[in-house]
């Protein structure tokens, strides 16, 4: 709460007019306020005018200077609803916004897949060695040279499958 | 459980399918790099189990349904700020120091026996050995292209095979003086453990002492061009009697 720079500006107004020496200076209010001015504060404090807010606000904040086991259950609710509860930056995401993001989410994945898929279908087909056939010459072809002697192909009690990775030219 | 994990997760002078560790070291810099990595990845992981813990026990012990208010005034914490910036610089000390160790052993070139010019050019490399001459009386020099696909013998690795290896003897310090034609080009070969640009109008050395033999794959690391890809490079290490032969022939 107060973090906005309107209601920062207004409560600031408010502060300034509360110390011209003309007014008399707030301090700790003795005064509860009233019930009905605090009924249902969480229904209300999203549609109050900005002014109105600043100024229940600083009521709030002088009452909260005195001793807060003084303040009625009213106060006590209304400064934490105003300071900590669901409105503004906290206020909770409308009903269904997770199956919409979720939705919208799924939609893009999907959307990446058709296109992927497309240029895919356009694309050309693999070089002649991604068959199981060229591989396995390929493993011949290493081992002739030695390769890999530490952990690879030619070392000892190698039985991995080397390069072999395709489907057979004829499957 | 390491001999499942090699058998598993292959590890090739070549480049493997689906690789996702180093080819085989065949140089004492590459052995150094790859035990470098590894003592990294130690680190690694425990900042990883750590930050993941205190993640998930914040997010589990401080979620809106179970503290409602908002710690959002506790913004400041002497001990645990010490903690926070000790803890990660000590952790870096510990990873620079061998790093910076490797790093300029590995910078040494130690009195080589031979010298090898690695020329790069769009898109083939270029070998001088000017130790050396030819029969012509001229320094022994080759270029060295990719064989084209449809040239490849039966089982000869695609995009990275060359009409012209490099024939290098192992155990042997051998110099590397690396330059390029036009373009910046980058002579990387991972199982030796060398990557170095490659300049025109410049000469970058790397020493390469390789000790077994076997043949090496590499590829351009810098992009060159439209076939930056097609520019492989392949060393060949053969005992030394093997290689003054393949001297005497040339």
């Amino acid at each position: 709460m107060l973090r906005t720079p309107t209601v920062s500006a207004l409560v600031r107004n408010v502060a300034v007019r509360a110390a011209k020496p003309t007014m008399a200076v707030r301090a700790a209010s003795t005064m509860p306020i009233s019930n009905p001015t605090l009924a249902n504060i969480e229904k209300r404090w999203e549609q109050m005018p900005m002014q109105e807010q600043a100024e229940l606000w600083m009521a709030l904040r002088d009452r909260m200077k005195g001793n807060w086991a003084d303040l009625t259950l009213q106060e006590k609710k209304a400064a934490y609803y105003i300071a900590f509860g669901p409105h503004g930056p906290r206020a909770l995401p409308p009903p269904g916004e997770q199956k919409k993001v979720l939705a919208y989410t799924v939609a893009g994945v999907f959307l990446s897949f058709v296109i992927f898929a497309t240029m895919r279908a356009f694309a050309k087909p693999p070089p002649a060695t991604m068959t199981k056939e060229w591989q396995e010459a390929t493993n011949e072809f290493l081992k002739a040279q030695k390769s890999d002697p530490l952990t690879g192909l030619t070392s000892e009690g190698y039985n991995g499958k080397g390069h072999v990775q395709s489907p057979s030219a004829s499957a | 459980m390491g001999l499942l994990f090699n058998n598993l997760i292959m590890n090739f002078d070549a480049p493997s399918p689906w690789g996702i560790y180093f080819q085989d070291s065949a140089t004492p810099q590459m052995e150094g790099l790859v035990e470098l990595h590894d003592n990294i990845m130690y680190y690694l992981v425990v900042i990883l189990f750590g930050v993941g813990w205190i993640l998930l026990s914040i997010i589990r012990n401080y979620i809106s349904t179970k503290s409602p208010i908002s710690h959002k005034y506790l913004n400041h914490g002497t001990l645990i700020e010490l903690i926070w910036t000790i803890t990660p610089a000590v952790i870096l000390i510990l990873i620079a120091f061998p790093s910076f160790k490797l790093l300029y052993l590995m910078d040494e070139v130690s009195d080589p026996s031979m010298s090898v010019l690695a020329e790069g050019h769009q898109w083939y490399w270029s070998y001088q050995y000017p130790d050396f001459l030819d029969s012509n009386d001229e320094f022994i020099e080759f270029d060295s292209y990719i064989v084209p696909e449809s040239d490849l013998e039966e089982g000869a690795l695609r995009m990275l095979e060359v009409d012209n290896r490099v024939i290098l003897p192992e155990l042997t310090h051998v110099r590397f003086i690396i330059t390029a034609g036009d373009v910046i080009h980058s002579f990387a070969v991972p199982s030796l453990g060398v990557k170095c640009d490659a300049y025109p109008g410049r000469l970058n050395q790397v020493s390469v002492f390789i000790n077994r033999e076997g043949v090496f794959y590499g590829q351009c690391s810098e992009i060159c061009g439209i076939l930056h890809s097609s520019m492989p490079i392949v060393i060949e290490s053969v005992s030394l009697e093997k290689f003054l032969t393949w001297l005497e022939e040339q």
